[in-house]
């Protein structure tokens, strides 16, 4: 082996980058076929969790009546985030606000707060987070049904001074061994129902985005 | 200065099988073994992975510089997490929320690696399916085992889910204990290591007592 010509070199190295063209043309081949399946299985995943939230009723496409929101303060995001109306022949039944929390224990949680036209919650799902296995996670409507005391809940009820949790001296449980998770969850349900109640119109008003 | 490695006892000796480069596999997926299905999942897709790509290099071998064959495994095996990854994304698409994070690391798997190495390379493509086969059906059997473990422990349920596979899986689930009653470590990634640490334990404790009682006979 030690006298193995220079160009058996070349060749060794010419056949791996030949293998490793068609290996990255062969995966682009599945990607660019998959896609429309790939974006069919958000849209409908998307739709599941609006159905979820929402209240029943609605005759329109939520997923695709989008409009997007930037609000820093009361979102908890630098860059905007959607918005899903849902109607019954045009009429508003409810919007449903993405909110980050960003205080969340592990890192931001991304909750979906769907609100009537009256300002009052239909339901609440954690879309995104990293929250501790068997202690923050039960924010997850897989693990527990804790995000459902927010059902029916509004700016009146309780009132915003004691939308916080129990050891706060609100008027939410928070979920046990995870203060600052429900905190966080607490506080941008919250400031999803406050958004909504200073841009009511323009939300149900605006024209949809693509 | 020289460190004076002990000789092999006998028990690590004993241990020591196929079960191990199944082993070699599973440790890095391991922070996501978090149930039977998650077990399941991803051993069939590292089995999957290991027999095409145990077949293939079985196949090339022949025909690449040796100088090449590593390189192009290493090419291939990235192609092929790769290409896993999008087929879950399209086609199991609540699965591969549950794992996709899990699945990239597939392309550098050891236990795909040391068997392409050491004995794909070696035989027909036919008997390297095979043995990829048994290699990969004892991965699949420590990681659901795993899987099993960490979901009993730490949510006191199984084949949570399995309606990530079709809506008709979901009414597998079934919940032994109390969901809030669980031990929460064993759901935690560093979990996944302490369950197969102590199930490797129990394993060998009962290999060493079986040998005894074959000694003294």
């Amino acid at each position: 082996m030690a006298t193995e010509q220079p160009q058996r070199l070349w060749f060794a190295m010419a056949v791996v980058l030949a293998l490793a063209a068609l290996a990255a043309l062969v995966d682009t081949l599945m990607v660019t076929a998959t896609r429309p399946q790939v974006a069919a299985n958000e849209a409908a995943r998307l739709a599941k969790v609006l159905r979820q939230v929402l209240p029943p009723g609605y005759d329109n496409h939520p997923e695709r009546d989008r409009i997007l929101a930037l609000a820093p303060e009361l979102l908890g995001s630098d860059s905007p985030l959607p918005i899903y109306r849902a109607r019954r022949g045009g009429e508003p039944v409810a919007a449903v606000i993405t909110v980050i929390a960003r205080q969340g224990y592990v890192g931001p949680i991304r909750l979906l707060v769907s609100v009537t036209p009256d300002g009052t919650v239909s339901g609440v799902r954690a879309v995104e987070h990293q929250e501790t296995p068997g202690l923050g996670d039960r924010i997850d409507q897989a693990k527990s049904g804790w995000l459902r005391r927010f059902t029916g809940r509004s700016l009146n009820d309780p009132r915003p001074e004691a939308w916080a949790v129990s050891r706060d001296g609100g008027a939410f449980d928070q979920v046990a061994g995870a203060t600052i998770t429900s905190r966080a969850v607490v506080n941008a349900v919250r400031d999803a129902i406050v958004y909504f109640e200073q841009h009511r119109a323009e939300i149900f008003g605006q024209e949809a985005t693509r | 200065m020289k460190t004076e490695f002990p000789a092999r006892s006998p028990e690590s000796v004993a241990t020591a099988g196929s079960d191990d480069i199944a082993l070699f596999g599973i440790c890095p997926l391991l922070g996501a073994v978090v149930s039977v299905i998650a077990g399941a999942g991803l051993g069939v897709a590292l089995l999957v992975m290991l027999c095409v790509a145990s077949g293939l290099v079985a196949a090339a071998h022949g025909s690449l510089p040796a100088r090449a064959r590593l390189p192009a495994t290493l090419v291939l095996m990235a192609a092929l997490a790769t290409a896993i990854g999008v087929l879950f994304e399209a086609f199991l698409f609540d699965a591969w929320l549950a794992l996709g994070i899990a699945l990239p690391l597939l392309a550098t798997n050891a236990a795909i690696l040391e068997h392409t190495e050491t004995s794909a390379s070696r035989v027909p493509p036919r008997a390297a399916v095979t043995s990829a086969l048994a290699v990969g059906a004892r991965v699949v059997l420590w990681m659901m085992a795993v899987g099993a473990a960490r979901e009993l422990l730490g949510s006191g349920a199984l084949f949570t889910g399995a309606g990530s596979y079709g809506e008709r899986f979901g009414a597998w689930t079934v919940h032994l204990l109390r969901a809030d009653k669980g031990f929460a470590l064993a759901l935690a990634p560093a979990g996944g290591f302490l369950v197969l640490g102590l199930m490797l334990g129990a394993r060998n404790a009962i290999a060493t007592r079986r040998r005894r009682a074959a000694d003294d006979r």
